[in-house]
């Protein structure tokens, strides 16, 4: 993978893009106080759009690049740690189930939602060193299903309507197209 | 062009019901086990009789249900962080604390075996224990 001029252009906008949208995200109010780590993921939706227009490669520096920058910007050492693990297996999950090409962006959306949330009470049971934090996956699992619903739904919207570069990337002849 | 378009974000006008199908059935499946889950936490788990404090993962005390008392959660670098404990009627609910969300505050009181308050920012977890889990959890 050659780091042309066009790519970086494309990875720098995503990045942008999605550190934005958490911006927005971020002053929204909380849906639920009783219960911290609810929320859309907005940022999310670029995600799912570098897996498929991107490939995972290039969705994955888009998804590193915006975790560390937006704890360089608006965070610390802790918040980095939460959405590292959060995003890392959100992402790792959004690869697999991609893959299987048995779901559409909604289904790939659901998983990266709900793993996100996984991800982070996973590092807070680390952190804090507390199995009982579990329980709130309950709820978080719940509210990232109908978030990653809604985000899907909007990736969707925005691979249909966001025309392939096709100076960037062009697909090798061994790519199948599922 | 636009074909693999389609292709690319699952939405073929041949696989569209399929995939949909797909993902009908995953967000029912894990919207089931979580109302299972939430279900079995609310309904099947015994009242609890002692509230564990624990900050950053070491006991810091554990109280009786049945006596009301108030208890000043003290954390962070020199004591500096709060969080004030107030058992009374059998339930434990946090009404003070100088974090900077104030989540634990609004937490509803807890009562059950197993229900937590914590208080992310401080590293406090508030748990309610019965004293066999108390015996485990002490091995553990």
């Amino acid at each position: 993978m050659k780091y042309g001029a066009r790519r970086i252009a494309h990875i720098s906008i995503a990045v942008s893009v999605a550190m934005i949208l958490s911006y927005i995200e971020f002053l929204l109010p909380p849906v639920w106080s009783a219960v911290p780590g609810i929320k859309l993921g907005l940022a999310n939706i670029i995600i799912i759009f570098a897996i498929y227009r991107y490939g995972s490669g290039n969705a994955a520096i888009i998804s590193g690049l915006r975790i560390f920058l937006s704890a360089l910007l608006f965070g610390s050492i802790m918040t980095l740690l939460y959405s590292a693990a959060g995003a890392l297996l959100s992402l790792c999950g959004m690869m697999i189930v991609k893959k299987t090409g048995l779901f559409s962006t909604v289904g790939v959306s659901i998983v990266g939602g709900v793993l996100h949330n996984v991800g982070q009470i996973l590092m807070a049971v680390i952190l804090l060193r507390t199995a009982e934090i579990g329980y709130y996956m309950i709820v978080l699992a719940i509210t990232g299903t109908l978030a990653g619903i809604a985000v899907g739904i909007a990736a969707a919207s925005l691979i249909k309507h966001i025309p392939p570069d096709r100076n960037f990337l062009a697909p090798k002849k061994t790519d199948k197209i599922e | 062009m636009s074909d693999r378009l389609y292709h690319k974000c699952g939405l073929t006008k041949v696989k569209i019901s399929e995939k949909l199908r797909n993902d009908i059935i995953l967000a029912v499946a894990v919207l089931a086990v979580a109302l299972i889950a939430l279900l079995i936490l609310l309904f099947a788990s015994p009242h609890g009789n002692l509230v564990s404090v624990t900050v950053n993962g070491e006991l810091y005390g554990e109280y009786p249900l049945d006596v009301d008392t108030t208890v000043e959660i003290y954390s962070g670098e020199d004591g500096r962080d709060v969080n004030v404990l107030v058992v009374s009627e059998g339930r434990a609910s946090v009404i003070s604390a100088n974090c900077r969300d104030g989540i634990c505050v609004r937490h509803r009181p807890v009562s059950r075996s197993g229900a937590s308050i914590v208080c992310l920012p401080h590293g406090v977890v508030i748990t309610v224990v019965s004293d066999a889990d108390a015996d485990i959890d002490i091995v553990s």
